[in-house]
């Protein structure tokens, strides 16, 4: 009786890929590497755009809806050329300066004032609010440190206030009344 | 035996996989930056709805609120819906369109309930008008500042904070939470800070520093002649959810005219009709020169410019050292104004530029020398509008000479008793009226006479009044400080002869003159004559200085001259046609209301008609100083103003 014929590696055969199954595997597999790392690189560069401009869709938004709460709510405002002009009482400027100070009617007759003003010492750019007492003391807190800077101005009857952000942004809020 | 396929699996599976959560992370991630900022986009348009609700809801309370005081006034205060505080809110919030928004059915059936409303009205005037209470969170009513209410005010959140409080009855306090009540019986009680003259003479108008408001009626902070009437009241913005609430103070200030040159009409400044120009050395004017429209060329001293609706300056001009433009309203040019000054408060401003203001002047027209009929029983806005009504002692031709010659021969006298009771005397020609050649004629205050244009006069002679007064047991100048002069209609007793009185006196109708009248110091409380006729000023008038009453809030030592005033159809100065020179002090304001006439104030006539030349007139225009200096009768203007009350 005749044996069929021995296989020395008969698992090999059974587990084993054709040429052509490999070629198409590392073929597939460098197409998708490639169309992966492409995604990614657009991604990437998707995210990197988005941080970039996180300063005008998450930061100066909420900057200027602060700002433009607290300029509608004033009687009156005056743009000065720094935060010591103001308080000072130099002259007031129209546009360009880097404080405005506003003015706070009330029913008794009596006027708060209260300080917006850049603020870059220790090397960091800051938007401060300042609350000016009657002692001639001052209390403050920060508005935002996501500025490089700010300016503000009233040539066009409405007081504005531009702010800048760190990659060259810039955009400008509005408000209070005539 | 071969194992399956599926049990090997590629390698690039879970690569794949994995790259793809990665992705969808950072996607999650951008998603969820998108939502934040879409949140904070909701959270400022959230922000700018509300203030511009609550700008339109204010702005829309002071244009209601002076008709409905008003009405309520011309109603003698009686309870009514109509002109009640909800009514004004209710009216507000349909003007403002604080009521329109999504029902709360149309909320449900879309699914939103749970969300953030950017809707900041209510679905329904009624459930905004909930919104608006008293400071106690009455609805409908709001929280009068008259001493009832003292108690409300002195809570932490308002002590300090509101201005001084009035005085009435307590059934009219009580009715002011419901309704507006705008009342002469409404006075200063108290001498509380801020009222710069003593409240026991001067209850009615104080001393009181002006308003921070850019309107220039006056300067902020100057004081002015005025009563402060003032309500408050809170509103709950946003809606049953979420709201916010804020406390308002609605003021009227009562102001009776006070400055230089007053007008309700287009006034001109700074020439004569014949195209001659006001003589700068001739010509003063200290304080502000009110107008609903004005058109100057010059500023002669005068320190503001308030105009109601426009205001031309044919060149610069200098107020109070500040040189102003025509272009003084243009966008930039007062902003530039306002920082050269270092103040909001410009000495040019426009009415009409203020948002939460309104300047009323209360101007009747001719109607303010006409006394309305007995019955009915004239108004309580009637007694407080019309000049004419005002009038302490009337005077009034019952019969003339005949048709034809309009000199009286019998007049009715009415004035007030020291208890301050109606009491009456007719004076008759041939009985108890003997003129000014015959026995008693000369003590008698009241005669006849012709100008030399041949008009029939009623002569009043001023220095003669007082004692007369004590003659007829009448009380004293000081209640019987204002006189009104007319021709009684038939319906009031006068007889065929007596001409009825037209808008424009004519040639023919009676005329007054004013004679005696240098020396006023009899009248301590000022004197007033009113008449819709021609009034002749026969001879010098309040030329007599006084002392200055005490508690005046004026300077010891002050010049101060009892105060005087005329109202009437026409004045001339001097009887015939001879021209003198003409010094006029203090305030100048017409009668004519609206159109389009052209008021010149400094066009003055002499007693044959003629316009007295530029170079005869000399004038030193200046504001009341103090309520002492207000005469009797006065015209009236409101200036209405909302206010929010600040948190610490």
């Amino acid at each position: 009786m005749k044996s069929p014929p021995q296989q020395a590696f008969p698992d090999r055969v059974a587990t084993g890929f054709t040429l052509l199954e490999l070629s198409t595997a590392i073929s597939l597999m460098l197409v998708l590497a490639t169309a992966l790392v492409v995604i990614m690189q657009q991604h990437l560069t998707f995210m990197e755009m988005a941080q970039r401009q996180k300063f005008l869709t998450n930061d100066a938004p909420q900057i200027g809806s602060l700002l433009g709460r607290i300029f509608n709510q004033a009687d009156h405002y005056f743009v000065y050329a720094s935060h010591d002009s103001a308080i000072a009482g130099d002259a007031p400027m129209l546009s360009g300066g880097k404080a405005v100070r506003l003015f706070f009617y009330a029913t008794d007759q009596t006027t708060k004032e209260r300080l917006i003003a850049v603020d870059s010492s220790g090397g960091t750019t800051r938007l401060k609010f300042y609350t000016l007492h009657l002692d001639g003391s001052e209390t403050s807190w920060v508005v935002s440190d996501k500025i490089t800077d700010a300016t503000f101005s009233a040539s066009e009857g409405i007081l504005a206030a531009t702010l800048q952000g760190p990659n060259g942004e810039e955009i400008t809020y509005s408000g209070g009344a005539r | 035996m071969r194992r399956p396929r599926s049990q090997v699996g590629f390698a690039a599976l879970p690569s794949v996989t994995l790259l793809a959560l990665l992705i969808i992370l950072s996607l999650t991630l951008l998603f969820r930056h998108m939502l934040i900022n879409q949140d904070e986009a909701s959270f400022a348009q959230l922000n700018l709805d509300y203030q511009q609700r609550e700008d339109s809801l204010m702005r829309a309370i002071v244009a209601i609120f002076p008709g409905k005081a008003i009405a309520c006034m011309k109603a003698d205060h009686a309870e009514s819906e109509e002109y009640s505080w909800k009514r004004i809110f209710s009216e507000a919030v349909t003007l403002s369109a604080a009521s329109e928004r999504l029902s709360p059915e149309l909320v449900e059936s879309l699914g939103v309930a749970a969300s953030r409303s950017a809707d900041v009205g209510g679905h329904s005037s009624v459930q905004v008008e909930s919104w608006i209470t008293s400071l106690s969170g009455v609805a409908d009513r709001v929280t009068p500042g008259t001493a009832a209410f003292a108690s409300v005010f002195s809570e932490p959140a308002f002590a300090g904070k509101v201005p001084p409080r009035l005085a009435m009855s307590q059934a009219l306090q009580e009715a002011d939470a419901v309704r507006p009540i705008v009342s002469l019986e409404k006075q200063y009680g108290t001498q509380d800070s801020g009222l710069l003259a003593d409240v026991t003479n001067y209850p009615l108008y104080n001393l009181i520093p002006y308003p921070n408001m850019r309107f220039g009626y006056a300067a902020p902070g100057q004081p002015f002649v005025a009563k402060h009437n003032w309500w408050a009241f809170t509103v709950n913005y946003g809606n049953s959810a979420r709201s916010l609430a804020k406390n308002y103070i609605l003021s009227l200030y009562e102001i009776p005219s006070q400055m230089p040159i007053e007008a309700s009409t287009f006034a001109s400044i700074g020439r004569h009709e014949d195209g001659t120009t006001w003589s700068s050395s001739q010509i003063s004017i200290d304080g502000t020169i009110y107008a609903k429209q004005l058109a100057v060329e010059g500023s002669f001293g005068a320190s503001r410019l308030a105009g109601g609706s426009s205001i031309d300056i044919t060149d610069s001009v200098s107020l109070g050292g500040v040189s102003v433009s025509n272009s003084f309203d243009a966008l930039g040019v007062r902003e530039q104004l306002q920082a050269d000054n270092g103040s909001d408060s410009l000495p040019v401003a426009l009415a009409a530029n203020s948002g939460r203001l309104a300047f009323l002047p209360i101007q009747p027209g001719s109607l303010f020398l006409q006394r309305p009929p007995s019955s009915p029983t004239p108004t309580t806005w009637q007694n407080y509008a019309i000049g004419a009504q005002r009038c302490a002692v009337t005077v009034e031709a019952l019969s003339m000479v005949s048709y034809e010659n309009q000199t009286p021969v019998r007049i009715r006298v009415r004035f007030l008793s020291p208890s301050s009771t109606a009491m009456e005397v007719i004076l008759e020609r041939g009985n108890n009226w003997p003129n000014i050649f015959e026995a008693g004629g000369d003590v008698i205050p009241f005669q006849t006479e012709l100008t030399d244009s041949n008009r029939s006069c009623l002569t009043f002679r001023a220095s003669l009044f007082s004692a007369w007064l004590q003659t007829q047991a009448g009380g004293s100048t000081a209640i019987n400080s204002s006189i009104h002069i007319s021709t009684a209609t038939a319906a009031a007793g006068a007889d065929a002869t007596v001409r009825e009185q037209t808008a424009s006196p004519t040639q023919e109708d009676m005329c007054v003159i004013l004679r005696s009248g240098k020396d006023l110091s009899d009248f301590t409380r000022g004197l007033s004559v009113v008449s819709p006729l021609r009034v002749y000023v026969g001879d010098d008038l309040n030329d007599v200085a006084v002392s200055a009453p005490s508690g005046s809030g004026l300077p010891s030592g002050s010049e101060f001259y009892p105060p005087m005033s005329i109202f009437a159809a026409e004045v001339r100065v001097g009887t015939t046609s001879f021209t003198r020179p003409i010094e006029v002090i203090g305030q100048l304001g017409t009668l004519v209301t609206g159109g389009t006439s052209n008021w010149k104030p400094l066009d003055i006539k002499s007693g044959a008609d003629d316009a007295v030349h530029a170079e005869m007139i000399n004038a030193q225009l200046a504001p009341l100083r103090s309520p002492a200096e207000l005469p009797p009768v006065h015209q009236m203007n409101w200036l209405v103003v909302i206010e929010e009350i600040l948190s610490d």
